[in-house]
């Protein structure tokens, strides 16, 4: 057993161990003895007395509840809930030991009048379980009488037979029986399901998501992951129609939030953060625990309310809050153990070796014949001299001669066998701690959080430590006044490491890094400059030792994120709210960045003058802030069964970035690796202006938002619903003739199951609703002053002077502008259902979608005439579709006291298509490697679709007479057959000079002239799923619970970059192992796929992109697995005023299935990052990102 | 009571509302300025005319590695290397280039940002109060600079899209969308030049200056424009007599030749026009694109970029590849004992290389040291080219006499023996170059190598079928992997960048053969 797996056993043992201690869930005993008081404050006390449980409950509701004297004594919580049900109307819905759901029915008067009827019914009311139901009402329908039943569940009642009874219970579906005068009559009740009673939060409102007629999608505290660093990780595979992509396992970065397709070609479309209320950039690093729900706007019906910003989604983060009760402390302790959650399977050392012969001999035969010369075996033995003088191309033809004996024609088996991932990525540790005190009085209310979180890298050199701050507050003046504030604070301290190629990402280099060589010195140090050396000679990428480029380049980066927000809402008449809400955000980072002289410096060894000049070290500074005013009314009113509420609202945002950036060189050593020991001479130290590796260029930035907004929402008896809202925002981003834009919405919705008809027509445990929407919502994500042609940051040119010359300033024009520049819009549609199955057990919701994106913002290709060879404009006539279908279901599939299992799962399928792309041509973009065309975006196909040539199949020795006879009518200087011709062997590939060969593979010649050349391109893959999917399970057994969380795609396709070096056959650097497996003669043909060794190129080589370096992106995964138990509560615990404490633990990322090769085939690599082509182009790239991260951790959460 | 509170409210919230609107959703852009910002003095406008001598410098347009569009293009240079950057350098000397290749289009854009800048500083100049000779200079130098990249345009492309006004609008650069003919081109080149000779350029830029377009520069490429439109037009087309032309460019070559500093060629070394100690003062040397020698920012890459593995005669800085390689087809194409052959290019006996690169320019200094700081002058116009044009037009007017003595003056200065005596004694000399015409050729081919005139000589020293014939006559042997057997009659331009041509295929026809 290796060491990390006794660890793992450990860590279940101990976990089970708790299990064992005790079996008996949280007993408490409850005395209360209130006078001249209400609802409230009875809770207030229970509360008091029941620390561990959180109560949920309408304040304002239960304080209109007067009670003249409340005594209730009891052994357990449960117990002295059942009485105040029955007593006092204050029924309650357990959902396990600590959450409690508290409403008031008003207890039914006594009877007026003698019961209606004569015939004495009775029975018991008792739940799926057979549990007696204490307090249920039930009520004769066409009367005003009611009764309730007893702690055992009974009632008795007198009515008439044939009867109506309509029996009712908080957290149960309400029950209609017909008392057919036979009694006994018993009733059972289901649980009902609350998933369509949540409040949701839609922006400047929060309404019971029953009544709102948009797609929304919610997850609570309690469904997120808890153990996930991130917020964004938590909501991996919870919700349909968003996609959560773990895209990059560094402990900095957060997954990738994608809603309902990608709508643009330029602008960038992630969704738009609201944290409490406040839309501000994404703070990733918010504190998960800190969370009290997630709700997504999905429709742009319901995003409309955030007008420009809102077409890709929105995200509304809410935070806990105070409730009135006595301070309750929590404290969480976790600790984590990381591991690269997979490794990737590589050629070892003698394998390598095997290769890099193959390759130069297989090239100097090539060579040779090309030349038109006779090859025979024996040349297999020239040296590497006699081989350059014959063909050239050293680098192509040279063999190592430590891995070479030539006179043998053997190779000789390496020195070193190096794993280089088991060097790079290590096994990590990682702790959280968290506390959190809240409570409060009647008027006022307190949540205080603080968070570390101290989390290392797999990767070396890398990790994340992280404090969060959380203050929030509330607090009622008067009846009419109440007001709120929240203040949070966001530090983080990250060591990063650089992404993308291999010349600077290690995790990229330890791919490719030849296995060769070894990772450390004799004497110990990291063994520098061997690649490196020997790349020029012997065709060697020129990488250094990943190990060194990991621990050598610093690179660091501090955020300081303050978010400071207060509010005031005043009742001016009756429903009539107003609210103003200020905000301010402040942002500052530092990030720094050192390459130094210790690095090998292309082919120039580590501390050579070359290296020493290479080294250079980078600053950044950034000042961030943002200022929000906003001021709503809202009225609500019903008069009668109609139901009324309106949202007035004017706000004005105010964004400023303030960038500085600056570049260093002229290092003499790497002592200080900051600015300050750099810049020998002015001429060192250069203002940066491009932004790389998450930087700003040096700039200053103000974005300006001004908006109007409305919302109606109206309901009939709830019944029938219709809304609409419209938006106005003007904003800075804009052109000078286009600065407004208007989102209206609409959307209604019709609650079938509450119609007379339906009953007969569908079964009475069943519910369903049906919703419309429309919205129009804007995307302005192309960056600030893209509307106004401007010179460019000045320059230098030289002119001479003297002997020498001198720079002078140089002002150079900067791109065309559009001065008409406006949103991008995005219309859209929406049908949902909403369907309850066996009262509400099963909920299901589905959603299905078309939107329609248009005035697309794009860099529309204009003649080089004008100097630039775009303009960033609306593109008429253009638009992109995305349609789809997305289906939730939560299932309580058992609920009892003792055990319940829920289940809920999700599915989205998104279809993209370019309607139509205007005056606009087809775009071509390369995603990975400089000019290497990898996508293509078309009318009448999705954005970004693979675009490369079809391999047709593998050139066997058999071919060559047919080739040979092909050679004989081919016009080497046209390229071309005579017309006419009908081809004998396999196409040839115009693109190369080196013949086929047999163990190349070769194209499908798409327009059959007989060659393959560019117009045999063609679309040859997708890089979007069919479908994506989640599904969680969730169980509880007494005080175990257990949860499982799993996400997946299914149908796409991923380009693996890293195949342009890591799947060459060149042995210019390691190979996926695979490659084991080539073609190498007749007789080891290999698997068939794989085509031959070769370092001068063949037709079939990795430069240009075919069916050969796409993969199946297609996976599932298990995000967390989980298991908690609560503690039973120990006198000794009481005494120390420890309340309860719970102990868990989980599994992240615990395994994943699929055939990628790579790391992870949940990909999104951005090659350009200056945003010359979005990646919205080029999806579906893996290129030497950070893998994934599989985490071991446990936990404990202790309430005092 | 109640209603009246409301309002009340309502109001002070309107004006809180309206208070802090105005202007609040117009920003502008603190770190840059606007045309109309920068065009208010006569200092500005010198720093957006500095512009465009910066972006003529770019090495996608003019600059000292623009290689890859004139040399590489012709019989001089190439590459072995088909597989880097997806093989698309490789493309130009294989003469196998793609409408999409990244790098023409690169080379398309860049050219044109010049012009496009040039047509600002332009419209610039006349918004401004200004001194009527510094208005005069920076037009000329100005409408010197839009000849000049208009020039190589029209060589590499024929009939181009032209714009001499800045396009601001959709709507205009739209309409601009379309392929001038060359003849108007030319028309336009013409009538730069010959305002910009107008405009009170110095004769000569003094050393201080250098870099700056002079009298002498216009002069040189209006000789040079009429020459080429003479050769390449045929006269018929051009609008012009063939012989007006062939005059116009004897009489500007000969100006320009008449507004030389030194006396005779030979009073140079032919070495030293290279030196790095001597470019400021060089008389031969009449535009060059000034580099700083030990500047970061500011230097040189051309003798390092192009010294290969194991050799430090260029520079200090070590190369691991095989440098700038040159063809064999020049190798051989040198006379024996021609000094400028061993001065140029070096052999490179190292194992991985065994192959010959450019060893033209050389900064081995302290000051360019190790990391190839370079402080060498790229070269665009010198006075062995001039004589050369003269020799050439001469020629062409049946001058015979006056022709020899032109080429007489660059073999002298070099070391070799006189036209007269090559022509009649030099059996492989006689046999190689039987006429004149391919003398003057070889001549050109052997002074002005890896100047980036070679590709623009062979266009206009033959006709495209001829060309072809030419190149076709070479061994195969001489060129490495690039296949000779692809030059064909597409190749007297580059096609039309893709994404332009795609732009408006009927106004933006592609080139044929592409």
């Amino acid at each position: 057993m290796t060491r990390k797996l006794q660890r793992h056993f450990t860590v279940w043992g101990l976990l089970l161990l708790l299990l064992c201690i005790g079996q008996r869930s949280v007993a408490q005993s409850i005395r209360l003895d209130l006078n001249q008081t209400d609802l409230a404050k009875v809770v207030a006390v229970l509360q008091q007395q029941a620390p561990a449980v959180n109560f949920s409950f309408s304040q304002e509701e239960l304080e209109k509840v007067r009670v003249d004297h409340v005594q209730v004594k009891a052994a357990k919580l449960q117990e002295a809930l059942e009485i105040l049900q029955i007593k006092y109307g204050l029924h309650y819905l357990m959902t396990d030991g600590k959450n409690v759901t508290l409403k008031y029915v008003p207890v039914p008067a006594p009877a007026t009048g003698s019961e209606p009827g004569s015939r004495k019914i009775e029975g018991v009311i008792a739940d799926d379980n057979g549990q007696p139901v204490i307090g249920a009402t039930i009520h004769v329908k066409g009367t005003n009488y009611s009764t309730v039943t007893n702690e055992r569940g009974g009632y008795s009642i007198m009515v008439m037979p044939g009867t109506q009874l309509e029996v009712s219970s908080i957290g149960y579906n309400t029950e209609n029986v017909t008392a057919k005068g036979n009694s006994p009559l018993d009733i059972r009740m289901h649980p009902g399901s609350n998933v369509l009673n949540e409040v949701v939060f839609i922006g400047y409102q929060r309404m019971r998501k029953s009544d709102f007629t948009g797609a929304i999608a919610s997850v609570k505290a309690d469904e997120l992951n808890v153990s996930a660093p991130t917020a964004g990780q938590a909501l991996v595979g919870k919700v349909a129609g968003v996609v959560v992509s773990q895209t990059d396992g560094s402990p900095y970065a957060s997954p990738k939030i994608r809603v309902r397709g990608v709508g643009s070609f330029n602008a960038a479309t992630d969704p738009l953060y609201v944290i409490d209320g406040y839309p501000v950039g994404n703070d990733l690093y918010i504190n998960p625990s800190d969370i009290e729900s997630i709700d997504i706007l999905k429709d742009a019906a319901s995003a409309a309310i955030y007008g420009s910003r809102a077409s890709g989604g929105v995200v509304l983060i809410t935070t806990k809050r105070g409730k009135e009760s006595k301070g309750k402390l929590e404290y969480d302790f976790q600790y984590g153990d990381d591991e690269l959650a997979h490794k990737v399977k590589l050629l070892n050392g003698p394998q390598f070796a095997q290769l890099v012969v193959d390759g130069r001999n297989d090239s100097y035969k090539d060579l040779v014949q090309n030349q038109g010369l006779v090859w025979n075996d024996a040349m297999y033995s020239d040296n590497n001299a006699t081989r350059v003088a014959r063909v050239g191309n050293g680098a192509s033809v040279s063999i190592p001669p430590e891995l070479y004996n030539f006179a043998g024609q053997t190779v000789i088996k390496p020195q070193y066998n190096t794993d280089w991932q088991d060097q790079l990525f290590r096994q990590v540790g990682y702790v959280k701690h968290n506390l959190m005190f809240s409570g409060g009085t009647k008027t006022m209310r307190y949540m205080l959080s603080g968070a570390y979180q101290d989390q290392a890298g797999i990767l070396l050199n890398t990790s994340q430590t992280r404090v969060n701050f959380r203050g929030n507050v509330d607090g009622d003046i008067n009846d009419k006044t109440k007001v709120g504030a929240s203040i949070s604070y966001t530090g983080n301290n990250n060591h990063e490491t650089q992404e993308g190629r291999w010349d600077h990402s290690p995790v990229f280099g330890a791919l490719i890094y030849m296995p060769v060589f070894p990772a450390y010195n004799p004497n110990g140090s990291v063994a520098t400059y061997l690649a490196d050396a020997e790349s020029a000679q012997y065709g060697y990428q020129s990488i250094e030792n990943p190990i060194a480029t990991a621990e050598r380049t610093q690179i660091s980066r501090q955020g300081n994120r303050g978010t400071y927000n207060a509010f005031a809402t005043y009742e001016l008449i009756p429903h009539l709210i107003f609210k103003a809400n200020l905000g301010l955000q402040t942002y500052a980072e530092k990030y720094n960045y050192y390459l130094p002289s210790s690095l090998s410096s292309g082919t120039n060894p580590p501390y050579s003058a070359q290296a020493v000049a290479a080294a250079f070290a980078q600053t950044q500074n950034i000042n961030q802030k943002d200022e929000l005013g906003e001021f709503t009314a809202t009225y609500s009113k019903e008069f009668g069964a109609h139901h009324l509420d309106l949202l007035a609202g004017y706000s004005v945002q105010y964004d400023n970035i303030d960038a500085v950036n600056i570049t260093v060189r002229g290092f003499q050593n790497d002592l200080i690796p900051q600015i300050v020991a750099g810049g020998l001479g002015d001429a060192t130290v250069n203002v940066t202006s491009g932004n790389n590796q998450g930087t700003l260029p040096t700039e200053n930035i103000t974005t300006t938002l001004e908006s109007y907004f409305g919302r109606v929402q109206y309901n009939y008896a709830g019944k029938y619903y219709l809304a609409g809202s419209l938006r106005t925002d003007g904003s800075s981003r804009f052109g000078a003739d286009n600065k407004w834009g208007t989102f209206p919405s609409v959307s209604a919705g019709w609650n079938i199951s509450k119609e007379p008809f339906y009953k007969g027509w569908l079964e009475d445990n069943t519910t369903l609703r049906l919703r419309a929407s429309w919205g129009l919502s804007g995307n302005n994500n192309i960056g600030d002053y893209k509307s106004v042609q401007v010179f460019n940051a000045p320059t230098g040119t030289v002119f001479g002077s003297g002997t020498s010359g001198s720079a002078a300033t140089a002002y150079q024009l900067g791109n065309v502008a559009d001065g008409r520049l406006g949103w991008e819009s995005t219309s859209q549609y929406n049908i949902g259902a909403d369907l309850g199955l066996f009262h509400d057990r099963i909920s299901l919701i589905a959603n299905y979608y078309d939107s329609r994106t248009f005035n697309l913002l794009v860099n529309d290709p204009i003649s080089a005439v004008s100097g630039s060879t775009s303009i960033l404009t609306n593109l008429r006539n253009s638009r992109i579709q995305n349609k789809g279908f997305d289906f939730q279901v939560d299932a309580k599939v058992v609920r009892t006291n003792k055990f319940n299992l829920n289940i809920a799962g999700n599915i989205s399928i998104n279809r993209n298509k370019v309607l139509s792309m205007g005056s606009l041509g087809p775009i071509i973009s390369d995603g990975a490697e400089r000019q290497y065309i990898t996508h293509i975006t078309e009318q009448g196909q999705p954005i970004g679709m693979f675009y490369g040539y079809k391999v047709a199949g593998m050139v066997r020795a058999k071919d060559t007479a047919n080739i040979d006879i092909d050679n004989r009518y081919y016009n080497a200087s046209t390229q071309s057959f005579p017309k006419g011709y009908v081809l004998k062997g396999p196409p040839r590939s115009t693109a190369q000079t080196n013949p086929l060969r047999p163990g190349d593979l070769y194209f499908k010649d798409v327009n059959g002239d007989g060659v393959v050349n560019s117009k045999d391109l063609s679309i040859i893959g997708s890089p979007y799923p069919k479908f994506t999917y989640g599904f969680n399970l969730s169980a509880n057994y007494g005080p175990v619970d257990l949860s499982a969380s799993f996400a997946g795609s299914y149908g796409n396709q991923v380009l693996d970059g890293q195949d342009y070096y890591l799947f060459n056959m060149e042995g210019s650097g390691n190979q996926y192992s695979v490659v084991a497996d080539r073609y190498r003669s007749e007789s080891q043909p290999g698997n068939g796929h794989v085509y031959r060794a070769s370092r001068a190129g063949t037709q079939s080589n990795s430069t240009r992109l075919s069916t050969f370096y796409l993969q199946d992106g297609s996976f599932f995964r298990c995000t967390n697995i989980g298991l908690g138990y609560n503690l039973p509560s120990f006198v000794a615990l009481h005494k120390a005023g420890v309340d309860a404490i719970r102990v868990f633990a989980s599994m992240n990322n615990a395994f994943t299935i699929t055939k990628y090769k790579g790391y992870n085939p949940e990909v999104d690599y951005n090659y350009s990052v200056n945003g010359s082509s979005a990646s919205n182009l080029t999806p579906g790239v893996d290129y030497g990102v950070y893998p994934l991260v599989r985490s071991f951790d446990m936990g404990v959460h202790i309430i005092f | 009571m109640m209603k009246y509170k409301f309002l009340q409210a309502l109001c002070m919230m309107l004006i809180l509302f309206c208070s802090c609107g105005k202007g609040l959703i117009t920003q502008s852009n603190p770190d840059s300025v606007t045309p109309a910002q920068l065009y208010t003095s006569e200092g500005d406008v010198l720093l957006a005319l500095n512009g465009c001598y910066n972006l003529m410098r770019n090495n996608n347009a003019m600059g000292e590695e623009s290689d890859l569009y004139t040399d590489q293009r012709s019989d001089d240079t190439g590459t072995n290397d088909n597989q880097s950057n997806g093989g698309q350098p490789f493309q130009f000397n294989n003469y196998s280039i793609d409408p999409t290749n990244i790098y023409l289009e690169d080379h398309w854009s860049a050219m044109y940002q010049g012009i496009a800048q040039c047509n600002s500083v332009l419209s610039g100049i006349s918004q401004v109060a200004f001194t009527d000779s510094l208005r005069g200079q920076y037009t000329a130098e100005a409408e010197f600079l839009r000849a000049m990249l208009l020039f190589d345009m029209v060589r590499e492309w024929g009939d181009i899209p032209m714009a001499t006004t800045p396009l601001t609008t959709l709507g205009q650069i739209q309409a601009a969308t379309f392929r001038v003919p060359q003849v108007q081109v030319y028309q336009q080149i013409i009538a730069d030049l010959v305002n910009a000779s107008k405009g009170g350029l110095p004769v000569v830029q003094p050393a201080g200056n250098r870099g700056h377009a002079s009298l002498q520069a216009v002069n040189f490429l209006l000789g040079q424009v009429y020459l080429t439109r003479f050769a390449t037009l045929d006269g018929g087309n051009s609008g012009a007599a063939p012989n007006a032309d062939l005059d116009s460019a004897n009489y500007y070559l000969t100006a320009c030749y008449n507004e030389r500093t030194f006396t005779s060629l030979s009073s140079i070394n032919y070495t030293d026009v290279f030196n790095v100690n001597d470019k400021a003062t060089c008389p031969e040397n009449i535009l060059q694109i000034v580099f700083i020698q030990g500047d970061i920012n500011y230097h040189s890459n051309i003798a390092a970029d192009a010294q290969a593995n194991g050799y430090y005669t260029n520079s200090k800085k070590p190369n691991s590849g095989v440098g700038d390689n040159v063809t064999h087809d020049l190798v051989y194409e040198y006379e024996t004992n021609d000094p400028r052959a061993a001065f140029s290019i070096t052999y490179d006996s190292n194992a991985t290389v065994k192959d010959w690169f450019i060893s033209k320019y050389r900064d081995t200094s302290a000051a360019a040291g190790p990391n190839g700081y370079g402080g060498n002058d790229w070269i665009l116009m010198r006075y062995a080219d001039v004589i050369l044009m003269l020799a050439e037009v001469n020629m062409y007017q049946g001058n015979t006499a006056q022709a020899i003595a032109y080429i007489d003056m660059v073999r002298t200065r070099a070391g070799l023996p006189t036209y007269e005596v090559s022509s009649t004694t030099d059996p492989v000399y006689m046999q190689k170059f039987p006429t004149l015409k391919l003398a003057i050729l070889h001549e050109r081919r052997s002074e002005l190598a890896f100047e980036h005139h070679r590709l623009f000589d062979l266009l206009r020293f033959f006709n495209i079928n001829d060309l072809m014939t030419y190149m076709h006559s070479k061994s195969q042997a001489n060129f490495g992997l690039a296949q000779i057997a692809n030059f064909t009659t597409k190749d007297e331009y580059f096609p039309i960048p893709y994404s332009e041509y795609i732009l408006n295929p009927t106004k933006m026809p592609q080139n044929p053969g592409y």
